[in-house]
């Protein structure tokens, strides 16, 4: 009795069949057709590059993370990648990628993705149909700053890449060879060159790119292109044994004439007098920390060149940017991120132009007293006054003065931890670990625990010109001449003017100098250090401040006495910061291509040491 | 404004081409009754994107093409034995069902290793460095190839290529995803008198979960893995040493040292009851009187003791084990 069903063997297969009342337009995207038909939608896509070119500089994980600026606290990986360890399989922080890190646009994928944008819109531009000429000539000049924006940094972060202008379609032959750097540069410059015939003067206050960007852009590039790093004669720790030099820097050629080239690029924008110095001769009244503090909190100055704003209506948590909560203590319910290193922090200047010293016992007992003003100008420091407490905070602390030390009992026992510390009663795991936090581009107006400031991020500023064409002067041995422009620059921060006699490598020291401090947490020094070939100063054991104080009680029942004064005199030194063990290999100079990249496409060639 | 994506005029449906044999049985008065059957699908034309071959220097945002081919097979079956013996009552029964997926043809990266293929494997599956142990001491990190700046207390990754180096091409692509391979139970019913007496057991094999905690600063670590971690003092351990967050290759690298079998069997519902005999009914004026104690999720019979293995999660709350007891009155 037994029952076998041979059940069904089907087959399911059918086709579509295309009726008009079928075929709709999607409400939530445009066609090809319709976006390259409207100037207007063609503005919208052009917009887009700019989010993909410039990142997000304000991300809670920064690029100051990745170079002798700041500690990322949560770490997320960043601690090996300054141990030099990526891969060709791994880039370990730098490409964190649920939190929208600046690090994750400085990648191949998205770069080039960025790079087919501006492919796309130059096949299809000259099809917009337009009664307005300039408008679409602003709209290929912006185009054209792009791509050169996007190209630059691929080769920044790994030499010569291959050069794509061409809109893929899914039947292309999609291998393709590396340029070598100098094709990279002479393409970069080319498309700036096209940039600054189409954009327009107008003073920049509302982001776009502008003539002016675009001289100025062409500055830094040329800077970097003549720069060490890509120097065949200077270059060999980084090319040696390794067969295709031609891929990361200039072989041959005249390298006089690329820093003469980097000197007149600056020179163009310092002629255009269309820019200058925010309070550039401070008036005797003046608080050149204040003057600094206004610079980088405002939406736009006579110094600003190009601006990545930001609207606080965007309400994502992690994503995009929000510094004041990123990098504020915890003691504010901030999230203490990207605090600033010892490192750093000792190197900004006495106001008298000295150098600040931990032998220097002076200096130790407070070695925040006359410092220069640059200094209270980016950094927050033990006992500095700042926004009001929140208010459970403010029972704590009723003075509003960053805690960033311990309180010790005669018997060498901690038995009070400052609120802005990891040990203190709010949110610990959030303290820094520096005993600094980071002030610049953080807007004390706003409450950044519930209100995102919309202070925008300066690509590009005339500060940065002054010392491009200074460093450019220097290396061509126009040393009266670079000292001037520097001297610009101290002047505005109140500091004075180098010695006559800085001349040859000390006065390329004070130079380097001076730009480490002027342009902290500016995006620049992760790439300097790499330009200039001096990973191994960058990457090493950090430093950081260990604030005590040694009080004559067992107990103590706050952080400061009810009248605010301390339990005795703060004791200050210079320790190694915990964990943050930092180590070079030559390797870093560039990054690798991903081995996945490389197996997809075997025309290319690895950098060296991946 | 930006491309979502480009177009592919060619899009398709995808093809299902299913096959099943089923058999179905009743002997003995239907003492025994059984069913079985035995699937093999081939699924053709399945929409994805070609990522793994495209190099991304072209900056294409793909298009899901018509290339993906899978094939499902396996049977499902239940016996079931139903008898009397006096007043005993009795039904037996036990199920199973098993399937593999396995992929025939996918989109696949030029030039990888058979051991990072996705042909030939699961849909889902994933690539793990392999972990073989924890390094004891410097001296065993010295003579094994090591992640840069291993040191002792660390997971050991596997050479797989034995190139005295480990990189990306010692991961290998897992046999095994998050979904079980074989799931089975067994049920069982008695009725003796007034008595009855019902048993449900389930279980499942051939799963496996990532269970990787960010533990440290911010989070807490599992107490087997504490109890028992690697110390200079505990060796030969299973469990590495204390870790923070991502600070370790062997937590931020994706390794088979967080790969948990999610092999169970549970008893998952227990209930006996008695009901009261008709005469006794009539004695109290009612129609029926029931008394009963119940239990789910009584037993688990696990391999890791980490999370509740029937979930498909290790952070989703664990089935709670609820016991019940109670009386139906029926006036």
């Amino acid at each position: 009795m037994i029952l076998m069903i041979i059940s069904v063997i089907s087959l399911f297969y059918s086709c579509t069949k295309t009726s008009e009342f079928l075929d709709k337009k999607p409400l939530d995207e445009y066609s090809e057709t319709d976006v390259w038909s409207d100037p207007a939608l063609v503005e919208t896509f052009v917009n887009m590059m700019y989010r993909n070119a410039l990142g997000w500089p304000f991300s809670i994980e920064r690029l100051s993370d990745y170079s002798d600026e700041s500690f990322f606290t949560p770490d997320w990986d960043v601690l090996n990648f300054n141990k030099s360890l990526m891969t060709s399989d791994g880039l370990l922080g730098w490409q964190v990628d649920w939190a929208t890190p600046h690090t994750l646009h400085f990648r191949w994928d998205p770069l080039y993705a960025n790079a087919r944008r501006t492919n796309i819109f130059f096949s299809k531009i000259d099809e917009v149909p337009s009664d307005d000429e300039a408008v679409i000539d602003n709209l290929k000049g912006q185009a054209y700053f792009m791509r050169a924006w996007t190209y630059f940094y691929l080769t920044a972060l790994y030499g010569g890449v291959p050069i794509i202008t061409k809109a893929y379609t899914l039947d292309d032959e999609f291998e393709v060879a590396r340029n070598t750097y100098e094709e990279c540069i002479s393409f970069v410059i080319g498309q700036i060159d096209s940039a600054a015939l189409f954009l327009p003067d107008a003073y920049p206050t509302d982001g776009h790119v502008t003539r002016g960007a675009a001289l100025a852009f062409k500055a830094r590039v040329l800077l970097y292109a003549a720069s060490d790093l890509h120097n065949s004669g200077k270059n060999g720790v980084v090319t040696s044994g390794f067969s295709n030099p031609e891929l990361l820097g200039y072989v041959g050629g005249d390298a006089n004439a690329r820093w003469t080239a980097a000197k007149n690029a600056a020179k163009a924008v310092i002629d255009l007098n269309k820019y200058s110095l925010y309070k550039a001769t401070p008036a005797p009244a003046d608080s050149v920390a204040q003057n600094f503090i206004e610079l980088f909190t405002s939406k736009g100055t006579s110094e600003d060149i190009l601006l990545q704003f930001f609207t606080p209506k965007t309400d994502e948590n992690w994503d995009g940017y929000n510094p004041g909560l990123y990098c504020g203590p915890n003691g504010y319910h901030n999230w203490g991120n990207n605090t600033p290193l010892g490192d750093l922090v000792d190197d900004y200047e006495m106001k008298d132009g000295s150098k600040f010293d931990w032998a220097n016992l002076t200096h130790k007992a407070n070695p925040y007293l006359n410092r220069e003003a640059r200094f209270y100008a980016t950094v927050l420091y033990e006992g500095v006054q700042w926004r009001k407490r929140p208010s459970d905070a403010l029972q704590i602390d009723p003075f509003s003065m960053i805690q960033v030390g311990y309180v010790y009992n005669p018997g060498n026992v901690m038995i009070k931890a400052g609120l802005d510390t990891r040990s203190g009663p709010i949110e610990d795991w959030n303290g820094g670990k520096t005993g600094y936090y980071l002030r610049k581009y953080v807007d004390p107006s706003v409450d950044p625990q519930y209100v995102k400031q919309d202070v925008p991020f300066k690509h590009l500023r005339y500060g940065e010109v002054l010392l491009n064409y200074a460093e450019a002067c220097i290396e061509l041995g126009q040393d009266a001449e670079a000292r001037t422009y520097i001297n610009l620059i101290r002047k505005r921060a109140g500091q004075p003017d180098l010695p006559g006699s800085l001349t040859g490598d000390a006065l390329r020291q004070a130079y380097r100098h001076e730009r480490r401090i002027e342009l902290a947490f500016e995006d620049h020094r992760f790439w300097d250090v790499r330009r200039w070939l001096i990973g191994e100063v960058a990457y090493k054991q950090t430093s950081s401040v260990d604030v005590r104080y040694n009080a004559t009680e067992t107990s103590v029942p706050s952080y400061r006495k009810a009248d605010g004064s301390t339990y005795g005199a703060p004791v200050f030194s210079k320790r190694d910061t915990p964990g943050d063990s930092r180590a070079w290999n030559k390797k870093i100079y560039f990054f690798p291509i991903m081995r996945d990249e490389m197996n997809k496409n075997t025309l290319l060639v690895q950098n060296p040491g991946y | 404004m930006y491309e979502t994506k480009i177009p592919n005029p060619n899009v398709t449906w995808e093809i299902a081409n299913q096959a099943n044999i089923g058999f179905d049985a009743s002997m003995f008065n239907s003492k025994i009754t059984m069913s079985f059957d035995y699937f093999n699908n081939l699924r053709t034309q399945i929409l994805i994107k070609r990522n793994a071959s495209i190099p991304n220097s072209t900056g294409l945002t793909l298009p899901p093409e018509n290339i993906g081919e899978v094939k499902n097979t396996g049977f499902e079956g239940i016996i079931t034995y139903n008898n009397q013996a006096g007043d005993l009552y009795y039904s037996i029964s036990a199920n199973g069902s098993y399937s593999k997926n396995e992929i025939i043809f996918w989109d696949e990266t030029p030039g990888i290793p058979e051991y990072q293929k996705s042909t030939g494997r699961p849909m889902g599956s994933s690539l793990y460095y392999q972990a073989i142990g924890i390094f004891d001491d410097q001296g065993e990190i010295d003579g094994t190839p090591h992640w840069a700046g291993a040191i002792p207390g660390d997971v050991i990754f596997e050479d797989v290529n034995k190139d005295d180096v480990i990189d990306g091409l010692d991961r290998v692509m897992n046999e095994k995803t998050n979904i079980p391979r074989f799931i089975y139970g067994f049920t069982a019913n008695f009725g003796y008198k007034g008595f009855d007496l019902a048993i449900l057991f389930q279980g499942a094999t051939g799963s496996v979960q990532y269970i990787s905690p960010e533990s440290g600063e911010i989070g807490n670590y599992y107490k087997e893995a504490a109890d028992n971690r690697w110390t200079p003092e505990n060796t030969g351990s299973a469990y590495a040493r204390t870790w923070n967050r991502d600070e370790e290759y062997w937590r931020s690298q994706g390794n088979t040292y967080w790969l948990y079998n999610m092999n169970y069997l549970r008893l998952k519902n227990f209930e006996l009851g008695y009901t009261l005999p008709s005469n006794v009914n009539k004695s109290l004026n009612i129609e029926a009187l029931r008394f009963y104690i119940n239990g789910m999720n009584l037993l688990t019979f696990s391999e890791q003791k980490l999370i509740d293995p029937e979930l498909e999660s290790g952070t989703a709350y664990p089935l709670q084990r609820v016991v019940t007891g109670g009386i139906t009155l029926t006036f």
